[in-house]
């Protein structure tokens, strides 16, 4: 029977009872094929990157679009045993900077890097802690965190990880999307055209990290002057 | 007439003796499905680099100079002296690393083969290494078609022809010679084929013949407006993965380099050969190992030639 708040505590068996374990319980050896393994292909570990020219409309504001830089051996001057630092100063010199993992901290205070990896049936799997697998009949589905990026961004924004975009970058992005509107005038498709418009508005309302919010002053209605005098009778 | 209950009948033969078998394999072994689409390793919008072997290390520098029209020239009066213009240079590090697989089949696996093409046999499985290597590669690509500081596409929008024409404008304006590839996810490529559908005009998306096919390889799956797309379920996530990050090219924005293994002889391995296959056996355990090994590293050549894709996943 389940205990309930206020029932007493169960008495204890005394040691020679045939029903206490004289040996250590270690978890169930399930055979392989019971185990629970992400069935996703097997991935190595990132560092998350930063560039000034990388930056986009998240809904209504501006946020930096993040890369990865992934610890492949031979891919973009990881060393041959997994080895980042010539990679690191290869992006350095690129422009890029690295966000270090203990920025995860911004999204979650008990976290100390922002990737989480996960057994795979072939091989470990590393997501970043904003991808949920889940698994859907034979299908694994990864869901996005796409809420807790966004504010991860922002901290890093605010914490100094990734500075403010020039005022050039928004601009440059925002003249192409005019442009897109023009071409969707062009080809006389209003649906097109009401979609490109309405991105185009959503783009100019955005915030632009770094910028200070105008808030608008309430107009104080004029006091009336006096009026000419009523016309008696 | 009813069945007499001595008719002879599949339970019997299976109960009495093993006559029938619970099942039969199908005389034929087909593929389970995968991504195996390299082609996009022959287009000429990636380099290939060269046969590094030999050369005294596994890190590479690529020399990039400003020359031939890089500077030009300046007008100078008659009686002044011209300035001295410095030379402008790069270098991007190609790191070359090994790439492997290896699998061990045991006497029993072996003995046991009744099918031609069976996966116990050694002759498949090293011809299997080759697919192995191709996709090791196409992998490595995939993971730096993301690393363009140039980006087109909206977070959680679905791609659309607009994305496309901004990847192409950004490289055309940035006077970047031809031939582009693209190289996207395959739901990009729908949600890029599905944009197609809803334009009005004389655009056209040139899908991909059965020749083309098989002259491009099967992640070939079309032309439009000059560029070769390519799709690949390798490439990666982006923006917490609500996004796929793929990536359009001109020649000379990525490549790669690889090393080929030399004479090797008395194991039948000629000079020359890029992916070496090795086997052994163990004879206490009596099993075969098979290892499959490719040297080779991918880079970004030159940033401003290529534009990172991303939208929806």
């Amino acid at each position: 029977m389940a205990a309930t708040v206020g029932s007493k505590a169960p008495k204890r068996r005394p040691a020679n009872s045939p029903n206490t374990q004289q040996f250590k319980e270690v978890p169930i050896a399930r055979p392989a094929v019971e185990q629970k393994l992400l069935n996703l292909p097997a991935s190595a570990t990132f560092l998350y990157k930063w560039h000034p020219e990388r930056w986009g409309v998240f809904g209504d504001e501006w946020l930096p679009i993040l890369g990865k830089l992934t610890a492949e051996p031979g891919v973009a001057a990881v060393n041959k045993d997994g080895g980042l630092s010539l990679a690191k100063a290869e992006l350095e010199r690129k422009g890029w900077k690295v966000i270090p993992e203990d920025a995860a901290r911004l999204a979650d205070p008990d976290r100390d890097s922002y990737v989480r990896a996960y057994a795979g049936r072939g091989g470990t799997v590393h997501l970043s802690i904003f991808e949920i697998p889940k698994q859907v009949g034979n299908r694994v589905i990864v869901k996005s965190d796409t809420e807790g990026y966004r504010a991860w961004l922002r901290a890093l924004i605010t914490e100094g990880y990734v500075t403010a975009p020039d005022d050039t970058v928004p601009e440059a992005i925002v003249d192409g999307q005019r442009q897109r509107v023009e071409r969707a005038l062009g080809e006389n498709n209003p649906h097109r055209l009401a979609r490109e418009r309405d991105r185009l508005e959503t783009m100019q309302a955005a915030t632009v990290p770094g910028e200070e919010v105008e808030t608008e002053v309430p107009e104080v209605p004029a006091k009336r002057g006096p009026g000419r005098p009523k016309k008696k009778g | 007439m009813p069945h007499d209950a001595n008719a002879i009948n599949l339970a019997t033969l299976a109960a009495a003796g093993d006559i029938r078998l619970a099942a039969q394999l199908h005389q034929e072994i087909n593929l389970l499905t995968a991504d195996r689409g390299s082609g996009i390793l022959d287009h000429p919008a990636i380099m290939y680099l060269g046969d590094f072997a030999g050369k005294g290390a596994n890190v590479f520098e690529l020399p990039l100079s400003g020359l031939d029209g890089y500077n030009r020239m300046a007008a100078v009066a008659e009686n002044a002296d011209a300035s001295v213009t410095a030379l402008t240079n790069a270098s991007p590090q190609l790191t070359i690393a090994r790439q492997a697989l290896y699998r061990q089949v045991t006497g029993m696996a072996a003995l046991t083969a009744s099918l031609n093409g069976d996966p116990s046999e050694l002759s498949r499985l090293a011809q299997d290494m080759v697919g192995a290597a191709r996709m090791r590669l196409v992998e490595m690509f995939a993971g730096i078609v993301d690393d363009f500081s140039s980006t087109v596409g909206t977070t959680t929008v679905d791609m659309s022809v607009d994305d496309f024409f901004d990847a192409q404008y950004t490289l055309t304006q940035a006077s970047i010679g031809g031939p582009y590839a693209a190289m996207l996810y395959p739901v990009q490529v729908t949600d890029l084929q599905g944009s197609i559908r809803a334009e009005a005009g004389a655009l056209q998306f040139i899908a991909a013949t059965q020749e083309m096919l098989a002259i491009k390889g099967p992640d070939y799956v079309g032309s439009f407006n000059g560029v070769d797309l390519f799709a690949s379920s390798l490439i990666p996530t982006a923006n917490g993965g609500a996004d796929s990050a793929g990536g359009m090219w001109g020649r000379g924005a990525i490549g790669y380099g690889d090393m080929s293994t030399g004479l090797i002889p008395e194991m039948g391995i000629p000079a020359g050969t890029k992916i070496r296959v090795g086997t052994d056996y163990d004879e206490v355990g009596d099993y075969n190992r098979i290892v499959g090994n490719y040297y080779c590293g991918v880079v970004e050549i030159q940033d401003s030639m290529g534009v990172s894709i991303i939208t929806d996943r």
